[in-house]
């Protein structure tokens, strides 16, 4: 799972994100200007396309920042 | 687990109240508005007045549907209403339906609390006792008046949910119904109404409370799983089916979902636009508002409810030219 991949595709889903706005791994995303449940609707959307994951809003609700919700993915992909 | 029953479908009525009321014009800040809207696929929702209640749309239903599927009254043996919004705590609305529709007295009722998967269990329910009795037609009534239970200030559930009720009538035949429920009690608090039953009984108007981001999840996750499991079950090739019914709770959710079961986009039907989350009504309202008139020969359906509970169901069956669809609208001072 490569980390700037995931970061790419976090922001995609963020509709007004802004192109010099920095988001970073460890940025807190509900702390974002446009963050709001229809984007996390989004997020978990990509989430369970791209990394087979289901993540639901209390899973969410405990991350913080972007890293902690690659670790969340991460610790829940099946060994191969 | 699915069960195999002799029965068909002879007619489904919808019945939805006169309001409208528009999303576009909700009192809340526009831009965000904009996103419900969109993601929703809901533009506009139908709203019971304050004195009419689910099972006067319920039995609007059913008279139109009894008329025109040709049936005689003392034919009907069992009578399942499925709501969450009954007239009263006690009795049974299915009772008070019953007497209303001059069913006879020895006609098996029963009343489910069930919702967006409630049509599916309703179905199940019905069925299974159509099948044991000695009676040639069962009746199933499902809807909710869901607005009676809205906040009006609360922007996450307002714009999402509206009021409707259906009625349909199933028959002994050589044909099969196929159906799959389930259900998982751990997620009962992501939609509850949790005032006006007996564990809470401070004196609080009921609202109901939703966890938006996990019902979503939820639907994402489970829903193609359950219908993949029952197409495998059944040995139903994606080709076989016609048409396909989804609960319909969010329009980008679905899509995910068809995507996911390999099905195109064009076999899925629509009402959420019109008439926004009607709960165990969501998938018969679908069914009359786009296919009345339009079946030409017999159609193969796949319909899925899921939702508060958790619960699920899973059906497939087939609609003839000669079964009754009609959609019809409640005009209480008429």
């Amino acid at each position: 799972m490569n980390k700037t991949t995931f970061l790419e595709r976090f922001k995609n889903q963020i509709e007004d994100f802004e192109k010099g706005e920095s988001i970073e791994m460890k940025t807190e995303f509900r702390k974002l200007k446009y963050w709001d449940s229809l984007t996390a609707l989004m997020v978990i959307s990509m989430i369970d396309d791209d990394y087979n994951i289901s993540i639901n809003g209390d899973d969410l609700n405990t991350l913080n920042t972007i890293q902690e919700l690659f670790d969340f993915i991460i610790s829940n992909q099946q060994p191969k | 687990m699915h069960s195999t029953h002799n029965i068909n479908i002879k007619a489904i009525v919808s019945c939805l109240p006169q309001l409208i009321e528009d999303n576009a014009s909700l009192p809340f800040d526009k831009r965000e508005l904009k996103k419900v809207i969109s993601s929703s696929g809901i533009q506009q929702r139908r709203i019971a007045d304050k004195n009419t209640t689910v099972s006067d749309l319920g039995y609007n239903a059913a008279i139109d549907a009894i008329n025109n599927a040709n049936i005689d009254k003392n034919s009907i043996g069992v009578l399942v209403f499925v709501t969450q919004y009954p007239d009263y705590i006690l009795p049974s609305t299915a009772h008070i339906l019953q007497d209303r529709l001059q069913l006879p007295q020895n006609c098996l009722v029963i009343q489910l609390n069930e919702g967006c998967a409630g049509y599916v269990y309703g179905m199940h329910v019905c069925m299974s006792l159509l099948s044991s009795s000695t009676a040639d037609h069962g009746l199933l009534i499902v809807g909710d008046t869901t607005s009676k239970v809205i906040d009006n200030q609360d922007q996450g559930t307002r714009p999402l949910f509206g009021d409707g009720a259906s009625a349909t009538i199933i028959a002994k035949h050589s044909t099969s119904i196929l159906t799959s429920i389930g259900g998982d009690g751990a997620g009962s608090e992501d939609i509850i109404v949790n005032h006006g039953g007996f564990r809470n009984q401070e004196n609080v108007k009921p609202k109901l409370k939703m966890k938006g981001m996990n019902v979503f999840a939820f639907g994402m996750s489970k829903v193609p799983k359950i219908i993949n499991a029952f197409l495998e079950e059944t040995q139903t090739d994606n080709e076989d089916i016609d048409y396909i019914v989804l609960h319909q709770a969010n329009k980008m959710m679905n899509e995910r979902i068809i995507k996911k079961i390999n099905f195109t986009s064009d076999k899925a039907i629509y009402s959420l636009q019109n008439y926004g989350n009607t709960s165990s009504a969501s998938i018969p309202i679908t069914i009359t508002t786009n296919l009345k008139n339009k079946i030409n020969k017999s159609v193969n359906l796949l319909a899925c409810g899921f939702g508060v509970g958790l619960a699920w169901g899973t059906m497939t069956f087939v609609l003839d030219p000669s079964c009754y669809l009609n959609t019809i609208i409640y005009n209480n001072k008429s």
